[in-house]
């Protein structure tokens, strides 16, 4: 059976910080060479008492909102998150009762980051093409802000909060392709919160930067470039089409300095090539469909999202305007 | 390998190119050089002259020409 996305719609939390801020916090830094390099102007992080089950349960009404989307014919729900509410139980059963998916849906976490929307995709569109369910509910969600330390000035530039709700379905407007994904634990350590697991755990002590997230920008950029050109060609040979034949790649917003630099090496036309980042960040798992949702009724014929980073693992796919 | 060539793929990685880059120049102390930019000669090395560097490393020579010298020792 054939799989299809029908539908996407987003949740970005309200507090903004602009480069402005940044710079007035850390001297050394500029504002418009923030912007120059990183290619964000503002993110957007989550309130202090907002969590991913409420960013998601927004993500999902808005969903509701804009297609009228009856959540009773929702079969699976599957939520993508690295900042999951508690340890246990799973967020995405508190989200079912929250916003009120029936009884009958199941309903599982999944943890991982920058490529978590393409293995979201994989497992909702394995579960459609199955015939064992009709309609599935992919939430991406995730808060680093809440992790990453006052004085990392770095990551606090480059990382928002978002949430974002697909709905795969066994009809749509994109039929979902073949899948393409990877991973490579050998690069755990190069972008990783240590503590907080049953391994270390936080000791609430704010000089300890193992409370917070760490990563080590080089080795994730020679990761990317090793990796990525590589990732796109096996997709289009999977999905038997040519890089020309893609009209809009959905590169996971990480920076627009990586992106720019992965569009040269894999020789990408620029319009082509989606930059959709400057007023969100990097919003990890999420970033694919909300820089994708603007375009999602644009007259785009075949459109591949690819997805790379922590873990490290990477995923992608093609989709194919019905 | 030619100097000349080395100087053509170094200068060609960089995304404002407007500028005269020569072996004596100390790319380290320049405008253009941050922790971006060495990323991207970083992988230039490792991808066409299979050197790898930290990027510490490569933050240590003093011009254009000693980092040429470097990478020819390693060929």
């Amino acid at each position: 059976m054939r799989s299809f996305i029908k539908s996407i719609s987003v949740y970005v939390p309200p507090v903004k910080i602009t480069n402005q801020e940044i710079a007035s916090r850390f001297p050394e830094w500029e504002s418009e060479q923030i912007f120059e390099k990183i290619g964000i102007k503002e993110r957007c992080i989550a309130e202090p008492d907002e969590f991913v089950s409420d960013m998601s349960v927004k993500a999902i009404q808005n969903l509701v909102g804009e297609y009228s989307v009856d959540l009773s014919e929702i079969d699976y729900f599957i939520l993508c998150t690295q900042s999951p509410d508690y340890q246990l139980p799973t967020t995405a059963c508190i989200i079912q009762d929250k916003v009120g998916l029936k009884k009958s849906c199941a309903a599982i976490d999944i943890n991982q980051g920058c490529s978590g929307y393409i293995y979201g995709l994989s497992l909702a569109s394995s579960l459609v093409s199955s015939g064992n369910f009709k309609n599935v509910l992919l939430v991406t969600a995730d808060m680093y802000s809440k992790n990453i330390n006052s004085e990392d000035k770095g990551n606090i530039s480059l990382f928002g909060d978002a949430a974002t709700a697909t709905i795969i379905s066994t009809d749509g407007e994109y039929e979902i392709g073949k899948f393409t994904l990877g991973s490579d634990g050998s690069g755990a350590e190069n972008l990783i919160i240590k503590n907080g697991g049953t391994k270390n755990c936080k000791d609430g002590l704010s000089e300890n930067l193992n409370n917070y997230l760490y990563m080590n920008g080089s080795a994730i950029f020679n990761f990317t470039s090793k990796n990525v050109p590589l990732l796109v060609d096996e997709n289009l040979n999977l999905n038997n089409v040519l890089k020309e034949d893609i009209d809009m790649f959905v590169f996971h917003q990480a920076n627009t300095f990586m992106l720019n630099f992965l569009r040269k090496k894999i020789n990408i036309e620029q319009d082509k090539f989606l930059l959709n980042m400057e007023n969100y960040g990097n919003t990890v798992s999420s970033s694919i469909p909300l820089a994708f949702k603007a375009s999602f009724f644009n007259e785009l014929k075949n459109v591949m999202f690819v997805g790379f980073g922590v873990g490290y693992s990477w995923g992608a796919v093609t989709i194919f305007k019905k | 390998m030619e100097i000349t060539e080395f100087i053509l793929n170094f200068k060609s990685q960089l995304e404002n190119d407007n500028f005269e880059l020569t072996g004596e120049t100390d790319y380290v102390k320049s405008d253009f050089w941050d922790s971006l930019t060495n990323m991207v000669i970083n992988v230039m090395l490792n991808d066409d002259y299979n050197v790898q560097l930290t990027p510490e490393e490569l933050n240590q020579f003093s011009s254009i020409q000693e980092l040429f010298d470097y990478v020819q020792s390693k060929q």
